[in-house]
């Protein structure tokens, strides 16, 4: 899966591609954030079209503004473009958006190894309540289909008039394709800085899709046993405690809770070290059945250096075994170094990991991919994590002076 | 270019040789981190086990120097070549007469890669076998020396 990204933020231009766990580090403001949330943008322009251009950048948790603050270098003359690229079924195809304050052009392309290239554009002002059916021709394996496309989701039909089950087959795959990005999308969800449980009880509440605050979180947990489970076993892995969902008989009130295995003392996850606690929050999230790329910001806070290396091997876990992806931003060498480790070990492959090293020159951020080599070793090495304390060194040692 | 060091590097950022060896040592890993050059590791030998033990020292400035050493140069594929055991082959006979068997494993090392330096602080071992190490392909240089001209 590929992201490309023009004017957003403090990037000018930038091409990344996302393994099934990525990582982004660098120093503060070097313009980390900004991958998460162009994917969060991009999942906002193409699935919830129908509002006015700074509702994209309105994610609950936290609000980047009107398009003046969040394009590059506020040059309000500029746009936006965010486009995924996904492969599927032999088919490269990417789908996005090109857009200032007003107006934008929803983008859909593909193509294959072979000859095949589609490309269609279709200009929508925001808000735009997804309602123009445009028909594109196109042709693929020697028979002619239309396509019909509102910018956000596509239908595929055979122009032929008696349309055998083959080209109908055809259809079929070919709309699955065309959807694919808008599909990645649709399962994208974010771990916010702010997050955990600040209650001790909690009530059933309505859901939105991004299930962001705590109440609906827990309203989430609540309602799926087999997700009390999972976020039971990684949590059992990470920090040595169970977890369960508490209700009060016969009410709707319930409470989150975890028990030490250790000493067997169990306890609200709001009296429970703030650790614990944002890490149900974060597998609550990550574990959901209808999330598959979770972008979490730096998943460290509030843990241990040994339990920063239980939860990237958690990570790892996840990804093999409940096929989950991750999008983070991170200042831990110890979480770094942990998913290197799981590479040496043989546990990850080298293609399963994406490291980005962010830097700012100037006004732009710059992504810097490093080569994960097979014995865990990293191209260029992870000197941004030492380089402050080797200021510190010529004061111990004199060095450099 | 290729660099076999000896133990010396890890005792000298443990602070074991003195505050001088120590910012020599200090001073020359961070020339290195800038250079061209790489080390050449033998995996599961006296030296990583050293090194890991370093870095199990908390007090502030073995902790920054083992850091360093742990994230910029042995994690980095283009400041470290790990050779692993099957990669080396015993020392010719006449090497092996002349080095004592707790410096073999550095010229082993050193033989499996193409025109490698040992820098060693023995330089009593230089004089043995230098001459042998040359004609094949090994340079080596004494610990002094070689810092003191050190370039990145």
């Amino acid at each position: 899966m590929k992201l490309d990204i023009k004017n957003f933020r403090a990037i000018k231009e930038q091409h990344v591609e996302l393994a099934p766990i990525t990582v982004v580090y660098g120093p503060n403001g070097a313009g980390k954030s900004s991958l998460l949330y162009a994917l969060l943008t991009l999942k906002a322009v193409l699935l919830n079209s129908n509002q006015a251009s700074s509702g994209f950048f309105n994610y609950v948790f936290a609000s980047l503004g009107a398009f003046e603050a969040v394009v590059f270098d506020h040059q309000t003359n500029s746009e936006i473009e965010l486009l995924l690229t996904v492969e599927k079924d032999g088919l490269i195809l990417q789908h996005g958006v090109r857009f200032g304050d007003k107006q934008g052009v929803f983008k859909l392309s593909a193509s294959n190894d072979s000859d095949f290239k589609f490309h269609a554009e279709l200009p929508a002002p925001f808000p735009y309540p997804a309602n123009q059916q445009n028909p594109f021709d196109l042709s693929y394996q020697n028979q002619d289909f239309t396509l019909t496309w509102n910018g956000i989701t596509a239908q595929v039909q055979a122009t032929q008039p008696n349309t055998t089950t083959q080209a109908l087959e055809v259809a079929n795959l070919l709309a699955a394709s065309f959807n694919a990005p808008a599909e990645v999308l649709r399962k994208v969800n974010v771990v916010p800085l702010k997050r955990g449980f600040s209650k001790p009880f909690y009530q059933t509440q309505p859901l939105s899709s991004m299930m962001i605050n705590e109440d609906e979180v827990a309203t989430f947990l609540s309602q799926d046993k087999y997700l009390i489970s999972r976020v039971s076993h990684y949590l059992e892995k990470i920090l040595e405690r169970d977890f369960r969902v508490n209700f009060q008989p016969g009410t709707a009130i319930f409470s989150l809770d975890a028990t030490d295995r250790n000493t067997g003392v169990g306890t609200e996850l709001v009296n429970e070290g703030f650790g614990v606690n944002q890490m149900v929050y974060f597998l609550a999230k990550a574990l959901s059945r209808d999330v598959e790329w979770t972008c979490v910001e730096e998943p460290e806070i509030h843990l241990h250096p040994s339990a920063v290396r239980r939860f990237a091997r958690a990570l790892g876990d996840m990804v093999n075994d409940e096929g989950k992806r991750f999008l983070v931003s991170t200042h831990s060498e110890a979480f770094v170094s942990a998913l290197l480790s799981l590479v040496a070990e043989r546990k990850l492959r080298p293609e399963q990991v994406a490291f980005y090293m962010v830097r700012k020159e100037g006004r732009v951020a710059h992504f810097e991919r490093q080569t994960v080599h097979e014995n865990g070793q990293i191209e260029g090495g992870l000197k941004t994590f030492v380089e402050g304390e080797l200021e510190d060194l010529k004061n111990f040692l004199k060095v450099g002076q | 270019m290729p660099i076999v060091l000896n133990e010396w590097v890890i005792h000298d950022l443990r602070g074991e040789n003195g505050s001088l060896a120590q910012r020599q040592s200090a001073e020359f890993l961070q020339l290195f981190q800038r250079s061209a050059d790489h080390i050449v590791v033998l995996r599961r030998s006296p030296w990583t086990t050293k090194a890991f033990n370093l870095m199990t020292v908390s007090t502030p400035p073995v902790r920054i120097l083992s850091k360093f050493l742990h994230l910029s140069i042995l994690q980095d594929s283009l400041k470290c070549r790990y050779v692993e055991a099957e990669e080396i082959q015993p020392l010719p006979w006449d090497l092996a007469e002349q080095i004592p068997n707790d410096d073999a494993y550095l010229f082993q090392t050193a033989l499996a890669v193409v025109a490698p330096i040992i820098v060693t602080s023995d330089v009593r071992l230089i004089e043995r076998v230098a001459t042998l190490a040359r004609e094949r392909g090994v340079q080596m240089r004494q610990r002094d020396e070689f810092l003191a001209g050190y370039r990145e």
